[in-house]
Formats: structure tokens, sequence, C-alpha cells
């Protein structure tokens, strides 16, 4: 029992504690510099107004967005390795982030943009939308059960499909245009505001919650359809909470940040590779892991080149992959 | 003396302008448009001293400086601060965004984003005012100055930090977060877009208002004319060779909607893709033989494709893209490439 138990404890208290260093950290050190005493005087509710908008409307936001969106990357792609029984499987997988790029280049190119502010993020997230229902709709017309490999090959598809609708835009668009696609396309949390956090917020977090319950079905189909049918749980309905939620959560993440990959393929399986692949540990601790290294990411992202930006999704592929090629190295040899 | 001069006179507060504006200039955009289309117009023969080119570039700015010297009381000294003495405040001006922003006192410290309105404010003699700069701005002046980033994405903390009053930024309609973050931090912003000769006509004209350097902004705005419209007259007359401007891999043209489009009329050529709907088309190479171009422009330092081998190449920098104060000399340029039998 308590052998079980200790190591998720342990590395979960240890996760958590590091993904608080780096919020912190990402608080205090930026493309200007402040000192700890500043920053600790800010959040008392002190300093000049030029820093308190540094701190409270620039990065507070910022890391807020970075722990909602890298999280529920992280847990979607736990989620999708386990229905999908693939481990190349990521949030994006059924032609979301497709559908979402689609969106935005469609209101980038028209200039809809200076309609509203949030043109772009409902656009995304219709275009995601759109993608997922096509997607299941393909997936379902088999006979009312949902097949994992038709659902794959039909995600993949439908991103072909919209990224070829992308490349149409974007060869008959201006210089601005393309080039705020491509920025897009790679991934940042610069547009990060309290409005778009707590429009994240309202998706991830009790969608998140709904994901963490379904731990012991998802541990069962990542078994076998039948062998969870025979312990009793039910599966298509459990495969299509989870598809729904798995596919809002990397929406809304999408809808504010563009797409950030390798954080939902890296994160699950490092922790897979730690822990083992019980999803009432995989679960929780992929969203705290995803939380802390998307906020990592982004803190290199503003300040490695600092005041130049490199896009967020340059960073987790350059901090991640040799990280993870180690981990895959390690747990091979032992 | 014109009487334009007078007018200018009064409204100055006692400033002699050196430059004699053989036109007036009246603010309307529709208006500028027209006097831009009009120029391409050939004007008869003009004879160049040779080495004139490079004086080309610096009579913008000569006119400028002599501007200052001729000022009785030596006020510019006075342009960080105040410089809002001989304009009525508020400024109210409409950027190219559609925003009416209205100034209340002259910003004192200004940021631009956009490396040609850089040159304009440096043009201006605004160099006091500029507290920042952007990774693109290549001014030695500028170079001590602390940076934001690139000018599309900005560090916006870093722009914030500096504090200005004025944010000068590309109109860029897939850049929402840019302004909404600096409407959140309370400062001003301008959008500009410089696209053609008659944006940067305007530009020069909306910063030298928020600026109170009305009368400067004119004569570099008439500088500008004068300068271009040397160069039409230089090559007036000539019979105008078929030009075609291909940039990027796979190659595209340039179409009638681009500066460049423009420029190739002044400097007494024809675009042979005049009818391009699109600002930067991808045609084929067979459609580019068809036309029996007698030009090729290019941005590309190697290589272009097989086909087009054998027809006289000429490599442009790339800032000739992009309209900015160097207009004179990019024209110049092109047009002792296409006349060079002019330019002696």
């Amino acid at each position: 029992m308590s052998r079980t138990w200790s190591r998720p404890v342990v590395a979960l208290l240890g996760l958590s504690l590091a993904a608080v260093l780096v919020v912190l950290a990402s608080i205090r050190f930026g493309a200007v510099s402040l000192t700890t005493s500043e920053v600790f005087s800010i959040l008392r509710g002190g300093g000049g107004a030029t820093d308190r908008f540094i701190v409270l409307s620039l990065r507070l936001p910022r890391a807020a967005l970075a722990i909602l969106v890298g999280g529920g990357l992280a847990l979607s792609g736990a989620v999708f390795q386990a229905l999908l029984r693939n481990p190349l499987a990521e949030p994006y997988i059924l032609g979301i982030s497709g559908g979402a790029a689609f969106g935005a280049v469609v209101v980038l190119a028209t200039g809809w943009m200076s309609v509203s502010s949030v043109a772009l993020p409902i656009a995304a997230i219709m275009g995601a939308a759109i993608a997922i229902l096509l997607v299941f709709g393909v997936a379902f017309s088999a006979d009312r059960r949902m097949d994992v490999r038709v659902l794959l090959l039909a995600g993949v598809v439908v991103g072909a499909f919209f990224s070829a609708c992308i490349a149409l835009i974007l060869s008959l668009a201006d210089a601005p245009t393309v080039r705020s696609a491509v920025l897009w396309m790679m991934g940042s949390l610069s547009g990060a505001s309290w409005r778009g956090v707590a429009v994240v917020a309202t998706y991830t977090i009790p969608v998140a919650l709904l994901l963490l319950t379904l731990a012991r079905p998802l541990n069962l189909l990542a078994i076998g359809e039948e062998t969870a049918a025979y312990l009793g749980t039910d599966v298509e309905r459990a495969k299509r909470l989870a598809y729904g939620a798995a596919s809002v959560i990397a929406a809304a993440g999408v809808a504010f940040a563009g797409v950030i990959g390798f954080v939902g393929l890296i994160i699950p399986h490092g922790i897979r590779l730690i822990l083992g692949a019980d999803h009432r540990f995989l679960l929780p601790l992929s969203f705290i892991a995803g939380a802390g290294f998307l906020a990592l990411a982004d803190l290199l992202a503003r300040t490695v080149v600092a005041p130049a930006e490199i896009p967020v999704g340059v960073i987790t592929a350059f901090v991640g992959v040799p990280f993870f090629l180690l981990l895959l190295r390690r747990s091979l040899g032992s | 003396m014109i009487p334009d001069r007078t007018e200018e006179q009064r409204r100055g507060a006692g400033e002699v302008s050196c430059d004699s504006p053989q036109r007036g200039f009246t603010r309307t955009s529709a208006d500028e448009r027209a006097r831009t289309n009009t120029r391409r117009a050939p004007r008869g023969l003009f004879h160049y001293r040779a080495g004139r080119r490079v004086a080309l570039l610096l009579s913008v700015l000569a006119t400028v400086a002599t501007g200052c010297s001729e000022r009785p009381d030596g006020d510019a000294g006075n342009d960080a601060e105040g410089g809002g003495d001989r304009v009525s405040i508020p400024v109210r001006v409409e950027d190219d965004a559609g925003r009416v922003s209205s100034f209340a006192d002259s910003p004192g410290r200004i940021v631009s984003l956009v490396p040609s309105a850089t040159g304009v404010l440096l043009a201006l003699g605004q160099m006091e005012r500029i507290v920042g700069r952007t990774d693109f701005d290549r001014a030695p002046e500028l170079q001590d100055l602390p940076s934001v980033g690139g000018g599309l994405n900005p560090s916006i903390e870093q722009l914030v930090s500096l504090e200005p009053d004025l944010v000068v930024r590309f109109r860029a309609e897939s850049d929402p977060d840019t302004p909404r973050q600096l409407d959140a931090a309370g400062i001003s912003h301008v959008a500009i877009r410089p696209d053609r000769i008659a944006d940067i006509h305007r530009i020069i004209g909306m910063l030298g208002t928020i600026v109170g350097q009305p009368e400067r902004a004119d004569s570099i705005r008439q500088s500008i004319d004068r300068g271009l419209r040397e160069v039409s007259e230089a090559v007036a007359g000539a019979p105008r060779p078929s030009v075609v401007f291909l940039g990027g891999n796979p190659p595209s043209v340039a179409g009638a909607g681009t500066f460049l489009h423009e420029l190739i009329g002044i400097a007494g050529g024809e675009n042979a893709f005049a009818d391009g709907e699109n600002l930067y088309a991808l045609v084929s190479l067979e459609e580019i033989l068809d036309r029996d171009v007698e030009f090729i422009l290019t941005t590309e330092p190697v290589g272009l494709p097989e086909a087009l081998e054998g027809i006289p190449t000429a490599r442009v920098p790339l800032e000739m893209l992009n309209p900015g104060l160097e207009v004179v000399e990019s024209a110049r340029t092109l047009a002792e490439i296409f006349h060079p039998d002019r330019f002696p």
C-alpha cells in the first residue's frame, strides 16, 4: 500500500514545488529588470504605475495562461494517448490545430481582427470545433460505435485538409499577414490578458476536473476495450466524454496561445516513464508538470534574446526533446 | 516670394523656411494621391551633373538642416521640450487605422516601431524625444537607445518600461495585441502603414503635426516631391522599358498596388505586371517570358531561374520594397538602370 502511493506522492509534491518556483521566477524575471524586493512590493500593492503594469498586467496573466495552457495540453495529450492506444497521439491529433489555425488565419487575412480583439480566439475555437465535429462525424458513421482507428485517420486527414486551406490563403496574403500567421502557428503567450485567462480558465478547469474523474475507465481502456467492457465500464460513454473533454481543453488553449507543440507529447510520456501508466497519478501529474514546463519555456522565450521574443513552441521543442531523449534512453537501459 | 511662404511665416512664429515650395500643400490625402499620380507624367529633359545621385538622398535631409540654421532665434534646441508653440494645442490627428488621437501636449517621449517613421522623426529633428528603437533600426545615432525587439512583435514589457508618451506602430490588422496592451497601459499610439509614396507623404505630415514641426514636415515633403519630379523629368521622352520585379523563391512579381510599381513608373519604366491585382503574385515563368520584359529587378542575391538568363538583371536593396525617406534615391537608382544615357 504505502509502496504504491509513496512514489507518486513524492513526485506530486516535487513537481508542484518546481512548478511554483518556475511561476515565481516568471513573475520575477522579464525583459525589464526589476529587483526581487521591487516585485514583492508591487505584489503587496506598492511600486510605480509602470512597474505595476509590467508585473500585474503583463507577467502575471502570462504566467497564469502558461499554467492553464501547458497543464491543459499535457493532460489532453495523456488522455489521447490512452484512448487511441498510440504513443504518437497528442492534443492536436484530431485536426484541432489545423482547424484552429484555419480560423485564425481567416481572421488575420480578412482584417476582421480590427472588428474585435476576441475575433481571433473565437474564430480559432470555431475552426477547432468544425474539425472536431468533422472527425467525430466520420468516426461515428460506421456503426454507432467509435472506432479508434477511424478516428485517428480522420483526424490526420482533416488536419491535412485545413493545412492546405491555410497554405492557399497565405499564398494570396500580404507579407505582414503571412508573418503574423506563421508566428501564431508557432505559438506565443505574448497576447496574454486577464480576460483571455478568464476564458481559458472557464473551459479548462471544469473540464480538467471531469477528466480526472475518468482515470479508472481510462486505466481499463488502455488495456483494451473488450477488457474494459467485461470489467463493467460503459466504454462508449467514457470514450465520448474523454474525447470531447480533451478536445475542448486543446481548443481553448490553441485559441489563446496558438499551436504549442511537444508539451502534450513529451510531458505525459515523461511522467509515464518515471511513474508508470496509472492514470490516477498520470493525469494530475501531467497537468502540474505541463503547467510548470510551459511557464519555464515561456520564461526562456521572453528572456533569452530579450527584448526580442522567441516563439514558445521553439523553446518547448529545444528544451523538451533532449530531455525526453535522455529519459527514453535511461528507461530503456534499466 | 510665394504666397505660401507668407502664410507659413504667420503660422510659424517667424520661422524662415529655406525651401521655396513650388506648390502649396493641403493635407487631404486624396489630394496627395492625385499629386503622386500626376508626377509620373513626363515633363521634358533635364540634365544632371555626375555624382548627384548621393546628393539627392542627402538633399531631403539637407533641406531640413538649412531650415534649422536659418531660424532667426535658433530655437532648434527647444524641440525636445516644447516645439508645440507653433501649432494649436490640442493637436488632433487621424492615423492610418482611422483612429483619431488628440494630444494636449506634444509628446515628449516617443518610441517608433516602424523604422521608416523613425527616419522621419530624425529628419524632423526629434532625436531628443526618441527613447527607444527596434532591432531593425540602422541609424547609428539610435544604437545606444534601448531596443524593444521587433517592430511587429515588440516586447510590450520593455516598451511600457520606457514610459513613452507616444508609440508609432505599424498598422497590421493581424497584430491586435500591441494596440490592446498599449491601451491597457494608457499609452497613446498612432498606427501607420507606409505602403506607397502617398503614404509616406501623409506620415511625414502626421508626425510633423504631432511633434509640432508642420513647416519642417512640409519642406521634407516638398523636397521629396522635387526630387521625384527631377527624376521623372530626366527620363521624360525616353522609351519606357518593360520591367518586372521578381522576389522570393518561388519568384513572385510586384503588381500595381506596390510601391515598386510606383517607383518603376517614376524612373521611366513600365511595370510588365501592372495588371496584377495582388501586391505580389506567383506567376509562371512562361508568363514572364511571354511579356518580353527588358529588365529584371530582384532582391535575391543569387540565382534566378535559368529560363530568364539573358535578360538584363539588376539587384536592388531590400529597403527598396518599402517606402521611406530614401524614396528619391531609390527612384534615381532605378532611373539610372533603365536610362543610363540620361545620367552621364
